[in-house]
């Protein structure tokens, strides 16, 4: 790997201040030479190796993290979360995979991200954090995976997006479907036009998160910080007393202030693979509105995005039709399509593993190209979801001008564009 | 956005005559607004603030009148400001208002408040971009308070206007290395703002200054990435000087850029310029020409693969998956061929990659020309890229004398075979040298008859009559593979076959039968005096049973399956299937053989699945799991299983 330059000058990162004496303990580690440092067989020097951070280490974050100590350029060289249990098995698994004792833990994100030793970092955090910790993450000079969806409003993620643009970080959103083949295939046909003139992609959103929350719970005594940190699981939501609930993940994923439900949970996949096959990657619907349970976008083509459940093929299935074919396929890998010929007889495997995802994330680090799922590409498939819910929340219809990314005519509406960050946490 | 006359009043307001202007502005709100806001969801949330409501109402008020509140909530909102726990909720409510009467209550509450409140304060500021508050948050650039620094930095590069970027600058120049960062993003977000507003002369100083040597690595990235957005006409220049560079970060962003950017007369002058860069500027252009996907630059390209730089071949090779075209065939196939493992693979991906039936046809001609060696790898190639040529070369090459090019031959046949190939694979089997092309051969057809079902069918049953049992025994497998009634009479029938090492074969072939309709003959061979084609019987009819989905059909099978057991091992069986079933039913098979001593245990787990999740549904229901779990708990002698049942029913209390 050529010599670049040192992301050694974090001491210059506006959160260093108020943790150097921490990132000067960091910084003052041993410096003892492992055997995993010199690279093994089957892994690359340290000289080459992406050394990663994992914030966030719950169970989707340990399952992405696998897949990135899978890879031989790969060293994960410290976890953080800000509840011990998940923090402490993660530096299991770390271990465990290297067979030694080196990961380090914390609580807090910013010793993490302050650490000079660290290139680029995966997020997986609950939703509420995934933007901040971007610009964060890239703000610390680091590169990022950040898990979806990108972000709870479509302010946050036009800020993720404006930030890698100014600072040339990385970022692969984890909509990691991009990268699985019977997606990649599916979305070939509608891209090249195999499918003639595309009319409607039909994108499925998650089942049980349809029914926003926005409950308050009652306060319960606060665990040590050592435990459970509050005020860092909370982040940029506004202030609330402690209730375990809230980080149980069937109540914040429909919860208004942590997450967008069921359409950003599933919609952050699906409506992101609709934009790619509409090769919309840099633009939007024009029209939001609702047809009974199904949400419409529809393009300013007149194409269309019918956001539903009920589609085929496991988790996550999209459709594509258009005017001379169509094509259907979900996590199970089963593909249909009409005319069958399209298909050529092609076969895929199930599942939805991060693996590929990561690599394309990795091998774009090096060299300093945009990802398939850059930052600007997931903001604006996220904010197809947040408009839809913006939509169905207010029970009318929505104008939007994707180049303004502003709802026309709706102030109510554009109010909903964004969320006050709970200071010190700022966008 | 405010007029220049509304900035300058709310700079000089005072604090005193605040309270004044914002009555004023109500009164001064269309009459019908107002008079619509008294009965209006409004004045339900403007009345808990007004009121002695605790944290949790009011809260739930900001959350509201974010949404709906008009200027008549602003007072109130502006009141709680200064709250410790509810100046948060009303900057969440306050933020996106479009009232220009915000900004002033925001001006007066930032005097008034320390700490975290006064942050969040002048973040708002930042994201309602108020020029006005330009003068009241420079000084706080200065602050001790570590937080407020940044935030006031990205509020001023928020904002964007020349004063707050000029202050920014100064604060740069004076600033610790420290607190430099946040300044330095600010002004890049104020240029990022100018080019969006078509201000790229504007941002372009600013960015000239951040790309200084001395700035840090990322700062100096992100300028230099605005700057060819901030003067395109003077952005390719650039970037060449940049690629012919030494800064190998700077030299990756300027591929980066040349990628994204448009313009076919750009490619022509990029790609006339590849010769005279460094191998690493050279690899870094490569890349970018094949992210512009303009044909123009392929004659470059094509050059670059003969580099003797290996990074550089690399790179060209690549490209040539976007830029490629039949032309490119014959190059690319001798450079699949050769020694270098890492050229080789990138040229293989690359031929898979390339776009267009020209491409197909070039492939098609250079394996009719190719040694043995490269016969296959070509075959191979034609699969992946499902070209119509495939599926004629497979068959031209399947009786091959080289054993590669008959394996790849077999595995395009296995892909894309029809009926009309079906002899063809039978004879390969009948013929095949050895066994690995026996091995192909046979999953070919077995995968053409998968596909095909009983359109193959009839060719493969009436090849069964030939005389040698191996390639009977491989029709055999094909005819399940292809299942459906056709099939399953074959199967059958095959069970009264001369041969025993057949019909054993049959038999296996019947208890693997993944359908239900293969049930009766299951369900006569379990209750035959034979003792292979009884255990073969059974396991296939219990398998079946297990698989149902139907629940009353599911009890009928597994209570035949039970009548018909001689052996504990094969009660296991039926048991651990009944676990699989969540109903009452399943609870009355279960609980007599609580009573076995062979089986207690087995039908003990089997009760504890079913009893899980039976008590979920309360009422009797509920009644009957905590009782058959107590019986489990009672009956059994194996302690997981009597831990697993307390375990149970510790749950359901």
């Amino acid at each position: 790997m050529e010599q670049r330059s040192s992301n050694s000058s974090c001491t210059r990162r506006q959160f260093i201040r108020r943790s150097a004496a921490t990132v000067g303990i960091i910084a003052a580690g041993p410096n003892i030479i492992t055997s995993a440092a010199l690279g093994a067989v089957d892994r690359a020097p340290a000289s080459g190796r992406i050394n990663v951070g994992v914030i966030g280490t719950g169970g989707r974050g340990c399952d992405v993290m696998r897949a990135f100590m899978a890879q031989p350029d790969v060293q994960v060289r410290a976890v953080c979360d800000v509840i011990a249990e998940r923090r402490n098995a993660a530096k299991a698994q770390v271990d465990q995979g290297y067979g030694n004792q080196d990961c380090a833990t914390h609580i807090d994100m910013l010793e993490l991200l302050a650490r000079p030793d660290i290139d680029a970092v995966l997020i997986a955090t609950g939703d509420n954090w995934h933007s901040g910790v971007s610009i964060m993450a890239a703000r610390a000079g680091k590169d990022m995976y950040c898990e979806k969806p990108m972000s709870v409003t479509i302010a946050e993620s036009r800020a993720v997006s404006n930030t890698m643009q100014r600072l040339g970080r990385v970022f692969q959103c984890g909509t990691q479907r991009r990268s699985i083949g019977n997606f990649r295939f599916a979305a070939h046909l509608a891209r090249s036009g195999m499918l003639g003139r595309l009319t409607e992609l039909h994108a499925e959103e998650a089942g049980g998160l349809q029914n926003f929350n926005g409950e308050t719970l009652p306060a319960e005594p606060e665990p040590a910080r050592e435990v459970v940190d509050w005020n860092r699981w909370l982040g940029p939501a506004q202030w609330r007393p402690y209730n375990a609930k809230y980080w149980t993940r069937g109540f914040w994923s429909n919860h208004t202030d942590f997450s967008g439900a069921s359409i950003t949970e599933w919609g952050s996949h699906t409506v992101d693979l609709c934009q790619w096959a509409a090769s919309a990657d840099d633009t939007g619907p024009t029209e939001f509105y609702t047809e009974g349970k199904r949400h419409i976008a529809r393009y300013a083509n007149g194409m269309k995005i019918v956001i539903r459940t009920g589609l085929r093929f496991g988790s996550c299935p999209v459709r594509f039709e258009g005017e001379e074919g169509w094509v259907e396929t979900g996590d199970s890998g089963l593909i249909d399509a009409y005319p069958k010929s399209l298909l050529q007889n092609r076969g895929f495997e199930g599942g939805y593993p991060p693996d590929n995802h990561v690599r394309a994330f990795l091998d774009c680090v090096k060299t300093r190209q945009q990802t398939i799922s850059n930052a600007e590409v997931a903001h604006r498939s996220i904010s197809v979801c947040h408009v839809a819910n913006i939509s169905k929340r207010l029970g009318r219809p929505v104008i939007w001008d994707p180049v303004k990314e502003e709802c026309l005519g709706d102030d109510e509406a554009n109010r909903m564009r964004s969320r006050a960050y709970r200071a010190p946490w700022y966008l | 956005m405010k007029t220049p006359v509304e900035r300058s009043h709310f700079v000089k307001m005072k604090s005193a005559s605040l309270l004044a202007f914002i009555l004023l502005s109500i009164l001064l709100v269309p009459a019908g607004r107002v008079f619509a806001a008294e009965d209006s969801v409004e004045a339900k949330w403007l009345a808990v603030l007004q009121g002695g409501a605790g944290w949790q109402e009011k809260q739930q008020a900001c959350r509201e009148l974010r949404i709906v509140g008009t200027v008549q909530c602003l007072p109130e909102l502006a009141a709680l400001l200064t709250d410790e726990q509810l100046s948060g909720y009303a900057r969440f409510a306050l933020e996106a208002m479009p009232y220009p009467e915000v900004d002033a209550l925001l001006h007066d509450a930032l005097t008034r408040t320390t700490g975290a409140q006064q942050t969040g304060i002048v973040i708002t500021m930042g994201v309602r971009r108020d020029a006005s508050a330009v003068s009241i948050i420079v000084p706080l650039l200065d602050s001790a308070d570590a937080d407020l620094v940044p935030a006031a930095a990205g509020a001023l590069g928020r904002i964007a206007t020349p004063e707050s970027v000029d202050a920014l600058a100064q604060f740069r120049a004076r600033a610790s290395e420290a607190a430099r960062f946040p300044a330095e993003e600010g002004m890049l977000a104020a240029a990022q703002r100018w080019i969006a507003d078509k201000k790229g002369d504007q941002a372009a100083p600013v960015l000239e200054a951040l790309l200084a040597p001395g700035a840090p690595s990322d700062v100096r990235l992100g300028a230099f990435y605005l700057l060819a957005s901030a003067q395109p006409d003077k952005a390719p220049d650039r970037l060449l000087a940049t690629l012919a560079g030494d800064d190998a970060d700077l030299r990756d962003m300027a591929a980066r850029i040349i990628s994204e950017t448009k313009g076919a007369d750009l490619t022509a002058r990029y790609a006339a310029a590849l010769p005279t860069l460094s191998a690493n500027g050279q690899a870094a252009l490569v890349r970018a020409l094949a992210g512009r996907r303009d044909a123009a630059a392929h004659p470059a390209v094509v050059k670059a693969v003969e580099n003797a730089d290996k990074s550089v071949k690399l790179a060209a090779i690549k490209a040539l998956a976007t830029l490629g075209n039949a032309d490119d065939v014959a190059g690319l196939t001798i450079l699949m061929n050769g020694d270098d493992t890492d050229v080789a693979g990138t040229a293989r991906a690359t031929l898979a990659t390339i776009e267009g039936a020209p491409v197909d046809a070039a492939i098609t001609t250079a394996l009719a020309a190719a040694p043995a060696a490269v016969q296959a790898k070509l075959l191979d190639l034609l699969l992946d890229r499902r070209a119509e040529q495939a599926l004629p070369m497979a068959v031209q090459h399947v009786l091959s004398g080289d054993a590669p090019v008959r394996e790849a031959a077999l595995r395009t046949l296995a892909v894309l075979g029809t009926k009309d190939n079906t002899s063809l694979l039978i004879s390969a089997i009948d013929t095949s040298p050895d066994a690995a092309t026996r091995s192909a051969a046979e999953n070919a057809l077995g995968s053409l008859c998968a596909r095909c079902g009983d359109d193959a069918l009839p060719t493969v049953v009436n090849a069964m009559g030939c005389a040698r049992i191996d390639s009977r025994m491989a029709l055999l497998h094909a005819v399940g593979r292809a299942g459906g009634a056709q099939a399953l009479a074959c199967v059958v029938q095959s069970l009264k076959d001369n041969d025993e090492t057949f019909r054993n074969e049959a038999l296996r072939e019947l208890s693997d039968w993944p359908t239900a309709d293969a049930a009766p003959q299951l369900l006569e061979l379990a209750k035959s005096d034979q003792e292979n084609r009884h255990v073969l019987g059974l396991r296939g009819y219990i398998r079946l049973a297990r698989a149902s989905t139907d629940p009353g059909g599911k009890a009928v099978l597994l209570a035949t399956a039970m009548g018909l057991t001689k052996q504990p091992e094969e009660k296991w069986q039926v048991l651990a299937a009944w676990g699989t079933l969540k109903t009452a039913q399943s609870l009355d098979a279960l609980l007599p053989f609580l009573q076995d001593p062979q089986v207690k245990n087995e039908a003990g787990s089997a009760i504890i699945a079913v009893a899980a999740e039976l008590a979920k549904a309360g009422g009797d229901s509920k009644t009957r799991a905590v009782d058959a779990l107590k019986s489990v708990a009672a009956a059994c002698d194996n302690p997981a299983v009597v831990e697993n049942a307390n375990r149970a029913l510790a749950g359901i209390h």
